[in-house]
């Protein structure tokens, strides 16, 4: 016996648990000798190319290589051309027996596990839970990301003691802020206004003698022709600070900073700005920006509050604008007591400036500023919602153990996203007699409040929670289905409309893709946009890419996140009007503010916001393949990167990501003076013209270099390094892509059925929380067609899913 | 995993008596949680980069002067521009050079901070790693301390299999989330009990342990209702849970002992990954600060994380102008390429210095606070996706009984573990094997 059949025996031997008696003789006689025959001299002892080797596999199954092997049998991709090939028989043979030793593996390891809400769903569970809005998702270590790219997978969340440390914590953290004891604490906060000179003249609202302080980033004069004006502070557009290494922490010029020596860190706060436009001749109006800031050594951090609005009224009838938030999430300045920060160091700042794009020359439509003021903390009633929605309406107030069960019965309600048992308010009710124990001056809401993050630390709240004692799958209930559609699309627990649905039973298969419109109409299905894409096309990219700033000095942290915007703005256009998902591979129109705008060197937008722009052939612009967001997070800072970008779109885009590369194999270095003067194609084949790397660059090149025209920051360029950009590839198959036109028909003709399904599956996987195994490949392929059939919009996909099998049982 | 059930009867024990009964029982179970020794603490602290380290070969240009190993060997060895810095510390410290573990060697690419201080299998698609080095000196030394270990990383988290960001795993080998950001260790490790009364603490204590238990009961309840995966992760949750009443406990003994005063105006708490210098340096000083107060013992910090991932990669880049750290480690072929890389390598063991100065600086009963404790510093791989020759620094520990001053190396006969046995002997850790040791490690001791 030769060692290539040894192993291949080895490969039996480990195969056999799976399968019956009778199945092991039809293997041997049929199946084995064709595995011996077609794939183990080069994925066995000898040689494992792409580093794989099938004699390593065992009954405890790697799947996600095994799916592989199955699909590139399938799919004729395995054995390669110049290889000797099986017969179609033969090929039927092998990919039948793999795909029934899968579906049985699959069957003892998959279903949707007992998963833990993630941090993000966790902060805006508890967010939703109290009505008021913390940011505590970073004191929470970093999830752990999914093979696929996900952060909801079920077996991917880990617990540990720290974890559980800090949800005590944060527990105890929410509950003390939504239950408020004593009295209305005093409002403080300023009024302001402004006399000539643009001087502040103001009062605290706490009676406290003095003003705060005003900036003189304030300019005086106005410029633009307009007139100087007495009562108020006139902004032209504000110019953001640049050519700062990490962050701009100089923010923008010119600002009106109002500056807090005396502030509460902890409250919700309002800010009211009354203001008005000077914009008439322009025809284009100011925007207001309010913005929360913290002095530092090296300039200021700031806090957007709110999102920013379009000023249109005039002088004589100025508006008044609102912003919320809440003290906890602001940057604050550090104030231990033996620090002994000086200055401004010591103070907080609330920021206004007019966040109108300026143009070239910095002009702009003026903003005017009549008053400002800050109240904290804000809340229209006392006691504040946070606290009335613990302590309901009652007729039982004053017998408190009778109160406290109807307390706890409505508090656990909400936090376990189902009706409690008996036995958990017993529970409950045992802890608060021990807490009640203590007497003292408003003992009883001490005491709830002693006992509420009990059940913040529970499973119940903490995962979703659906029992199943045995294997075997069941339908799922009401109040389950209602937390598996609100954590997909919301990233939230449900609300009160579909706890309602649950509750009478209703949520059924009729309910289900009505429910499932009613949360994407709501705002909070941004939750599902901004998560889903940003995982799906791995935009965390953008933050580990080190973009060379001297190459490109217009790559500020601004500009960076109105990349991710534009995706997700995008994705969510396509979403809401229901337009074809192919329009992520093509469409005629992008998604930009006036920032990118200029990036991509498109001229005519202005303003402040994010709109719809219908494109021209000559912008090169349309579908995610480029958006600066995919195209800067997938170069290397330096250059473009075909490699990196031609892997993100089989993996990400396609779903069929290559092996990882073998070791010791050189980066590519477009930087090197050797290779700096070669066009990209000669550059890629010194780089990979080694017999086990080919195999699969010849698979992802092509389209990398498809996108050479697009630099490291994702901007148009018909030259590089003083010669033309060659953006004309080959597949091995002779298939040309001409560009990113040739590459955007190509999938659209080509592989338009290979990115449904690709899409299909990720979204699927999302949706159930857990990596798809071959089980799911029956209704993978109903959904594409279904998906196909409704012109492939998202929305309609997602209808389906919500009412298929997986996602409906356990 | 089930609860002993010595466990059990404790816990009612305690809830009936109240938990001033509580310190004697711990006791008599072999838990001195409370008392001090009377000696000066043993400590240890590995800190862990990745994507191994310049090596221009010899007859380079560039190996005379930026080989991260030193030149010649044993007591007469000299230091290339890179490990410079550590210059000062030439009798305190020990360069090792050829060790590896032999499991590591079989595995390709990442897996590197995986199993730096673990030695552990994780070989095949199910993650199975072991508990690593400095969890195993946790286990005793972290009986005498407020917290038993303190795992640090610039990145966070846990990361995921072969990209780990965490170098600490607990003795079933679960990775344990490394903490990032300082202004919340700091708050952790010195200010917990806030302002707030001995009495008022003791009550909210018992309301954990109230909350705990209430949590347990809850979750057994749940547990006979779940299939057979979803009881492992509820399992997981449990392990969890236990080990925070273990805590409370510990805690409980620890209530009348005052937190140390630690000034944090002497820390730089509102520093970022943006600035790495400063990052890196405040990481070492709650390091410091957290042996020094003897607050815990065992600390382990992960600089980076392999492969271009998470925010430590752009260190060269913010620090020095340089490319990602994974990028360094792959172009060192091109010209200067192992100069830019060793550039990054000296930026580390200048912070490295830095925090060995600190301890130097401090005197204690027997030495200084370095005499005292036992500083790792090095990598998995001593080239990127080279998993073999770690580049390694063990320095300190003196008084503990370690000799330093030389450059020593080994074959690949000897397993790292070797040292690992070694270490944890002088620890207090009384053992003749850790992962696949075979035996103590020549020359350190």
């Amino acid at each position: 016996m030769n060692r290539k059949s040894f192993s291949s025996v080895i490969v039996v031997a480990a195969w056999l648990p799976l399968l019956g008696e009778a199945a092991d003789k039809a293997f041997q006689k049929d199946v084995e000798p064709l595995f011996k025959k077609y794939c183990v001299h080069c994925h066995g002892p000898e040689k494992q190319k792409g580093r794989i080797s099938l004699d390593g596999l065992n009954a405890k199954m790697d799947t996600p290589l095994w799916r592989k092997a199955y699909s590139q049998l399938k799919k004729g991709e395995m054995p390669p051309k110049n290889e000797a090939q099986p017969s179609p028989r033969e090929r039927e043979l092998m990919a039948g027996w793999l795909g029934s030793v899968l579906k049985k593996a699959g069957a003892v390891r998959n279903g949707v596990i007992f998963r833990r809400l993630n941090r993000h769903e966790y902060n805006n569970t508890l967010n939703a839970l109290f009505g008021i809005v913390l940011d505590i998702e970073g004191m929470l270590p970093p999830e752990r990301v999914s093979a696929d790219g996900f952060l909801n997978n079920g077996s991917e969340l880990i617990m540990s003691p720290l974890h559980f440390e800090y949800y005590l914590k944060i527990a105890r953290h929410f509950v003390d802020k939504a239950i408020v004891i004593g009295e209305r604490p005093e409002r403080t906060g300023f009024q302001a206004s402004f006399t000539g000179n643009a001087r502040l003249v103001g009062r605290y609202l706490d009676g406290r003698p003095g003003k705060p302080d005003a900036s003189s980033t304030v300019r005086k004069r106005t410029g633009d022709g307009t007139k100087y004006r007495p009562r108020s502070v006139v902004l032209p557009p504000a110019i953001r600070a640049k050519g700062v290494q990490i962050e701009a922490r100089q923010g923008a010029k010119p600002m009106l900073e109002i500056r807090l020596k005396e502030f509460p860190d902890e409250g919700a706060f309002r800010i009211r700005v009354k203001a008005s436009s000077l914009g008439k001749k322009s025809g284009h109006h100011p925007w207001l920006g309010v913005m929360f800031g913290n002095h530092l050594d090296d300039g200021i951090e700031l806090k957007q509050i709110g999102l920013l609005k379009e000023v249109t009224t005039s002088s004589s009838r100025p508006e008044t604008f609102e912003f919320h938030g809440r003290m906890e999430n602001l940057p604050l300045p550090f104030r231990e007591k033996n620090l002994g920060l000086q200055g401004d160091l010591n103070k907080a700042s609330i920021c206004i400036k007019n966040a109108f794009e300026p143009d070239e020359k910095g002009s702009g439509p003026l903003l005017e500023i009549h008053s400002v003021e800050f109240e904290v903390p804000f809340s229209e009633q006392w006691p504040p919602k946070s606290h009335r929605s613990i302590f309901i309406n009652s007729r039982n107030r004053e017998n408190e153990p009778v109160y406290a069960r109807e307390i706890f019965t409505h508090f656990l309600r909400q936090a376990y996203r189902r009706p409690p048992e008996e036995r958990e308010v017993k529970g409950m009710m045992a802890l608060w007699k021990s807490a009640r124990a203590v007497a003292g001056k408003e003992a009883f809401e001490k005491s709830i409040r002693d006992v509420l993050p009990a059940a913040l630390v529970a499973p119940a709240f903490l995962y979703l929670v659906e029992p199943s004692a045995a294997s075997e799958s069941r339908k799922l209930n009401n109040h389950e289905l209602a937390s598996r559609l609100s954590y997909f699309l919301w990233s939230a627990m449900p609300d009160a409309a579909l706890n309602q649905l649950a509750d009478q039973g209703k949520l059924d298969e009729s309910a289900l893709p009505a429910q499932a419109r009613r949360l994407l109409a709501d705002v909070r299905s941004s939750q599902f946009v901004e998560n889903f894409t940003s995982q799906w096309l791995d935009l965390g990219a953008l933050e580990r890419v080190a973009v060379d700033r001297k190459q490109h000095p217009t790559y500020q942290p601004y500009l960076r996140k109105a990349m991710r915007a534009e995706t997700y703005g995008f994705f969510a256009e396509i979403l809401h009007d229901d337009l074809s998902a192919l329009n992520l591979i093509d469409s005629s129109f992008v998604y930009i503010n006036p920032l990118l705008a200029r990036h991509y060197g498109i001229q005519r937008v202005r303003g402040a916001q994010f709109r719809r722009v219908e494109v021209r052939p000559e912008d090169h612009r349309g579908g995610l393949l480029t958006q600066s967001s995919f195209l800067t997070g997938h170069s290397s800072g330096l250059d473009s990167h075909p490699i990196k970008r031609g892997n993100w779109l089989l993996s990400r885009l396609l779903n069929d990501p290559p092996p990882p590369p073998p070791p010791n194999v050189p980066e590519l270095n477009r930087g090197n003076p050797a290779v700096a003067p070669l066009s990209v194609r000669e550059q890629l084949k010194q780089h990979s013209d080694r017999e086990d790397c080919r195999g699969c660059h010849e698979k992802m090149d092509p389209f990398g270099i498809s996108l050479e025209n697009y630099n490291a920051v994702g901007q148009w360029r018909d030259a590089r390094g003083g010669r033309k950009v060659d953006a004309e590839a080959t597949f091995s198959d002779g298939t040309r892509l001409d560009g990113v036109v040739g590459l955007k028909q190509f999938l659209l003709q080509k592989r338009r059925d290979q990115f449904a399904r690709a899409l299909v599956s990720k979204l699927l996987a999302y949706a159930l929380g857990r990596s798809l195994t071959i089980d799911d490949e029956p209704i993978v392929r109903q959904l594409v067609v279904v998906f196909g059939k409704n012109g492939y919009r998202i929305k309609s996909l997602i209808e389906a899913i919500v009412v298929s099998e997986p996602f409906r049982t356990k | 995993m089930s609860r002993k059930s010595w466990h059990l009867n404790r816990r009612t024990f305690l809830r009936g008596t109240g938990v001033a009964l509580a310190l004697p029982m711990l006791e008599c179970m072999g838990k001195s949680a409370g008392t001090r020794p009377k000696s000066t603490p043993p400590r240890l602290c590995c800190v862990f980069f990745a994507n191994g380290v310049s090596l221009p070969p010899v007859g380079h240009a560039d190996h005379k002067k930026w080989n991260w190993f030193p030149l010649g060997e044993g007591a007469n060895y000299r230091l290339t521009q890179t490990l410079k810095p550590l210059e000062p510390f030439r009798q305190d410290m020990t360069i090792l050079g050829g060790l590896s573990h032999p499991l590591g060697r079989l595995l390709v690419g990442h897996a590197t901070a995986d199993i730096w201080l673990t030695g552990g299998d994780v070989r095949g698609s199910e993650y199975r790693n072991s508990i690593s080095f400095d969890q195993r000196v946790a286990r005793e030394q972290g009986k005498h301390t407020r917290f038993p270990s303190l795992v640090l990383s610039s990145n966070g988290g846990v990361g995921y299999k072969t990209r780990t960001t965490t170098v600490s795993f607990n003795r079933s080998g679960e990775a344990i989330p490394a903490e990032s950001n300082p202004r919340q260790i700091f708050e952790r490790l010195f200010s917990g009990g806030g302002t707030a009364s001995l009495r008022a603490r003791k009550r909210q204590l018992q309301q954990d342990l109230r909350i705990v238990d209430l949590v347990l009961e809850d979750s057994r309840n749940l547990k006979r209702r779940l299939g057979h995966h979803d009881q492992q992760k509820l399992e997981e949750y449990l392990e969890a849970v236990h080990e925070i009443e273990r805590r409370l406990e510990r805690t409980e003994a620890w209530l009348a002992a005052p937190r140390p005063a630690v000034d944090p105006g002497q820390l730089n708490l509102k520093v970022s990954q943006n600035s790495p210098r400063d990052y890196i340096r405040t990481l070492y000083d709650l390091i410091f600060l957290a042996f020094q107060t003897d607050t815990t013992r065992v600390a382990t910090y992960q600089i980076s994380q392999e492969d271009g991932k998470g925010v430590a990669d752009r260190f060269p880049t913010i620090a020095l102008k340089l490319k990602g750290h994974h990028g360094l480690s792959h172009d060192h072929h091109t010209p200067g390429g192992f100069e830019r890389w060793a550039q990054f390598d000296r930026f580390l063991a200048e912070q490295h210095a830095y925090f060995l100065r600190r301890l130097q600086s401090v005197h204690e009963a027997e030495g200084s606070m370095l005499d005292n404790t036992m500083v790792l510093f090095g990598s998995a791989t001593s080239t990127t996706h080279d998993a073999r020759n770690y580049p390694l620094v063990l320095a300190g520990g003196r008084a503990l009984g370690l000799k330093h001053g030389k450059y020593l190396t080994y074959t690949e006969q000897i397993p790292l573990a070797n040292m690992y046995v070694s270490m944890l002997q002088k620890l207090g850790v009384e053992t003749g094997r850790f992962a696949d040791s075979t035996g103590t490690l020549n020359g350190l001791t």
